[in-house]
């Protein structure tokens, strides 16, 4: 087997009585302890820092989409509250527009009836007067008729030409 | 008396083929498989460096070591904080994946009969030498005390550790202290020994019933081999905790 006695080795082959100890750490110790001590710099090195790197980034997308979707949440809210007031607004404008046009369209009808009732009592008045005139105007033209009527009248009764001799008798 | 009788009947417990290397005495199977081992956490260590992303669909090498890095975060997050965590995350992470590489080898059922005339395996667990898993267990040992001397200082960690939560318990918490390495190292050791021993003692049947007990065995040796991987870094993970964490903090 080609042992050297190393002090690691005596010892084994004084406990193992004679053989090597398996129980007993030999050389192969340090060899074991360069070749994990490479693959831990190399897992440190290699491994842990991008992996962190990459968990460290998904956590940081996930922030930032969980923040993306609170803030357009929050500006869909907003914008809706908005749509919300202006509707509103716009609803109770039409509804002042509409009522003012409502007072409007009253206020010319009132108008055009007052217009047309006053025009009517015009035509009334003047019709009125007209009527008035003509009926003072027949009235005294048929006052004056009325005399001659007479005696025209009491004549034929008479048989006499009364006009005459009443005119004589005056 | 029992090892002589499983040494006769062809399993030898323990042996490994060695060779000197640099005047110590190595034991070339174990570095083998290790070097195996290491080569594969590399090669995906590369893949993941090599097609990492952060806005594309992750390929499966980049899920894997996010599986794993998210899990050990989250263990140390959950007890001790991220503090020490530029340290402690990259060291959990690499012991849990080379253990479980490691440990996964002895699934690979590459098995041949020795010159002895023995049933060897050309891969065996690197944690059935105790070279390995010491290695690793001292290192930890090592680590969470130097984190434990930076947080509470020269003079006062050794006190803190002395004292505990309670002082007259003083003694009972240094054994403690020595049982640490000892149960991390052991622990990892005697479970993947003794799936060895299991493989060596079932190639002993005859081969027309050996393919089962053989694979009813290795596919639990994977959930041995996963179980005390994640035991392994998280009681590193404790330790650190342990070491650093504040007085005041002790509930």
């Amino acid at each position: 087997m080609g042992i050297v006695m190393s002090g690691v080795t005596v010892l084994a082959a004084e406990a193992g009585g004679g053989t090597t100890n398996f129980l007993i750490p030999n050389g192969t110790f340090f060899f074991i302890l360069a070749i994990f001590l490479i693959v831990f710099a190399v897992i440190a090195k290699f491994v842990v820092i991008p992996v962190q790197h990459v968990l460290n980034e998904r956590d940081r997308q996930l922030t930032q989409t969980s923040q993306d979707n609170r803030q357009a949440a929050e500006q869909d809210a907003a914008t809706d509250r908005d749509y919300r007031q202006e509707l509103t607004e716009a609803r109770s404008e039409a509804g002042g527009l509409r009522d003012q046009a409502r007072a409007e369209g009253r206020q010319v009808i009132d108008d055009k009836r007052a217009e047309a009732n006053e025009e009517v009592a015009d035509k009334l008045r003047q019709a009125s007067e007209v009527l008035a005139d003509q009926a003072d105007s027949l009235a005294s033209g048929l006052h004056a008729s009325v005399d001659s009527l007479s005696v025209t009248l009491a004549d034929r009764i008479l048989g006499v030409d009364g006009s005459s001799a009443d005119r004589g008798g005056r | 008396m029992v090892r002589e009788m499983v040494s006769a009947s062809g399993v030898e417990v323990g042996h490994h083929d060695s060779a000197t290397w640099l005047g110590m005495t190595v034991n070339t199977d174990t570095i083998r498989a290790t070097l195996v081992a290491a080569a594969i956490t590399l090669v995906l260590a590369f893949i993941l460096r090599a097609r990492v992303t952060s806005t594309g669909v992750p390929s499966g090498v980049q899920l894997f070591w996010e599986g794993i890095t998210v899990q050990m975060r989250s263990q140390i997050q959950s007890s001790m904080g991220l503090a020490l965590a530029p340290f402690v995350l990259p060291f959990a992470v690499s012991l849990f994946v080379f253990i479980l590489i490691a440990n996964w080898l002895s699934v690979l059922p590459f098995q041949f009969t020795n010159s002895d005339g023995q049933t060897a395996e050309l891969l065996t667990p690197p944690a059935s030498d105790i070279n390995f898993v010491l290695a690793l267990a001292l290192l930890v040992f090592v680590c969470y005390h130097a984190a434990g001397f930076k947080k509470s200082g020269v003079i006062g960690y050794p006190i803190k550790v002395a004292k505990g939560h309670v002082a007259f318990l003083a003694p009972i918490n240094l054994v403690e202290e020595i049982a640490k390495p000892i149960s991390l190292s052991l622990r990892l050791f005697g479970n993947m020994f003794a799936g060895v021993i299991m493989v060596g003692l079932i190639a002993l049947l005859p081969t027309y019933i050996m393919w089962m007990p053989n694979a009813i065995w290795k596919t639990f040796d994977l959930f041995v081999g996963l179980i005390q991987a994640f035991i392994f870094a998280l009681l590193t993970i404790l330790y650190f905790t342990q070491a650093t964490e504040s007085p005041e903090e002790n509930h």
